[in-house]
């Protein structure tokens, strides 16, 4: 079953909502769930036993840093402020819940800007595996095709929003 | 024509329209994250970028580095409503690109790297929005701005994102507030997703009976949306001032109007608190018709504040001050 909401990733919760006595029911997708503030950002179970064993400083230490500027999460949570534009990348799953709160909702519309932005990495990647799709069934080359297409459809699975 | 002289739509009642894009690059780090030389590598790349476009907007506006300006000029832009007080606050390399009438800035290295602000006269939301969007695309075209599918345009307050604009309206609303409607109006607004808040007081209260409402949410709604919908609210606390004015127009209102009038014609010493609580009077006088309609009361309110009376008359005395002010009311009332 795909997400009521996205309508592109499995649906994989499961929601009742009691509201004024009428039951209504969705299902959705990880990620759709999450930024509904239904899940909370899961926790590591090997955090948990390491911060019982070493108390805070243990999850501290390991906390994920945005690759881009270092910022962590906790740093965000504490001034309110976002590291650099990768950081949205690196924290989007816990960033989701709280910006759900603010605006309620995590989907732009609107206004797109002219150039390519932030994400060309893997549009770019995407078409270039398109283009070099059609090269190999031109060349009737259709173990690669195959190959590619599979690598396409992965890729698409993964980054589509 | 600057924001603050001349006749606008709504202007018996709203003051001035703002609209604020918030924009920053790809791959660079947000502000507060930016090292000294990032930050002068920014102000280049903005100042390129328009300077190398071959718009007619864009030519016109003026390069200022920050630290080229003095203090009180600072302070006297902000009175301005031209940039920000937390613009000013700290002393990192800043920029801003001002157009002649003062009403386009664009402030780079604020919160955001790049904050497009147009100013307007008047309830004017699409107007202001045609020049910021023509600035942003213009600016868009040679920046790759940081932006994501989901969440629109990335801005370093989460609050920000998605279309990264701020539409604030600036409204006189005396009866409404003596009517104690403030309260209520708080509600009704931060029911639609704006907030109100008061202009040039402390807190909430509102010294002139200015208030300004903004939308609190940029996130899942268009920006042709966003302009309906604060034309919409605009509109409503304006019908709901006119009606209360039209059931107030009694002796006393009236009374009221033209002391303030003749206080302000007349006296020597006006401090800035004054000048404000009776300029409100006065523009309300004029709506009502008790007052010439060529007083040009927002004009004053600007040019009397503390920083703008300093920047034309050098560093004087408070006392001073408040004799510059009252001179400068004056005249402009006696010629009446
Ligand atoms: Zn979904
Ligand atoms: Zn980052």
């Amino acid at each position: 079953m795909l997400c009521e909401n996205c309508g592109k990733r499995n649906a994989t919760t499961h929601i009742r909502l009691v509201v004024n006595g009428t039951v209504r029911e969705q299902n959705l997708c990880h990620e759709c769930a999450r930024a509904a503030g239904y899940e909370h950002p899961s926790a590591d179970p090997l955090d948990n036993l390491l911060s019982s064993l070493f108390g805070e400083s243990a999850s501290l230490s390991r906390e994920t840093a945005c690759p881009q500027c270092n910022t962590t999460f906790s740093q965000i949570s504490a001034t309110g402020k976002v590291g650099c534009p990768e950081c949205y990348h690196t924290f989007y799953d816990r960033l989701a819940p709280y910006i759900q709160r603010v605006h309620g909702s995590t989907h732009h519309v609107g206004s797109q800007p002219t150039k390519a932005t932030s994400t060309p990495t893997e549009k770019v990647t995407i078409e270039s595996l398109r283009h070099k799709l059609q090269e190999m069934i031109a060349a009737e080359n259709y173990e690669e095709a195959a190959r590619l297409r599979d690598e396409i459809r992965a890729m698409e699975g993964g980054t589509a929003q | 024509m600057s924001w603050y002289c001349g006749n606008f739509p709504e202007n018996d009642i709203v003051i001035s329209t703002r609209i604020r894009l918030a924009r920053n690059i790809a791959g660079l780090p947000f502000p507060s994250k930016m090292n000294e030389e990032q930050r002068a590598e920014l102000c280049a790349k903005v100042k390129k970028a328009l300077a190398e476009s071959n718009d007619s907007i864009a030519q016109s506006l003026k390069y200022i580095d920050m630290k080229d300006v003095p203090v009180e000029e600072r302070y006297a832009m902000v009175e301005r409503h031209i940039i920000s007080p937390d613009f000013i606050a700290d002393t990192h390399t800043r920029a801003i690109l001002i157009s002649p009438d003062e009403c386009i800035c664009v402030m780079v290295g604020e919160e955001d790297h790049i904050r497009i602000q147009v100013l307007s006269g008047g309830l004017q939301p699409e107007k202001a929005y045609e020049t910021a969007h023509a600035l942003d695309r213009l600016l868009g075209e040679q920046l790759p701005f940081a932006f994501d599918e989901r969440l629109g345009y990335l801005t370093e307050c989460p609050t920000n994102l998605g279309t990264g604009m701020r539409v604030s309206v600036m409204l006189h609303l005396p009866l409404t507030e003596s009517r104690h409607h403030i309260g209520a109006l708080a509600d009704s607004v931060s029911k639609v997703g704006f907030t109100v808040r008061g202009m040039y007081g402390e807190n909430s209260k509102a010294a002139a009976s200015l208030y300004q409402i903004s939308n609190q949410i940029t996130l899942g709604l268009s920006e042709e949306k966003l302009l309906e919908n604060v034309k919409a609210l605009a509109m409503q606390l304006v019908e709901r001032e006119r009606n209360e004015r039209k059931a107030n127009d009694t002796v006393a209102l009236q009374d009221r109007c033209l002391r303030a009038f003749g206080v302000l014609s007349q006296a020597r010493l006006v401090s800035s608190e004054e000048m404000m609580k009776l300029l409100s009077r006065i523009k309300l006088g004029q709506s009502m018709g008790y007052l010439p309609e060529t007083i040009e009361t927002v004009r004053l309110l600007v040019e009397g504040q503390p920083n703008m009376i300093a920047r034309k008359c050098g560093p004087v005395s408070p006392q001073e001050r408040d004799i510059h002010r009252a001179t400068l009311l004056r005249e402009a009332l006696a010629t009446r």
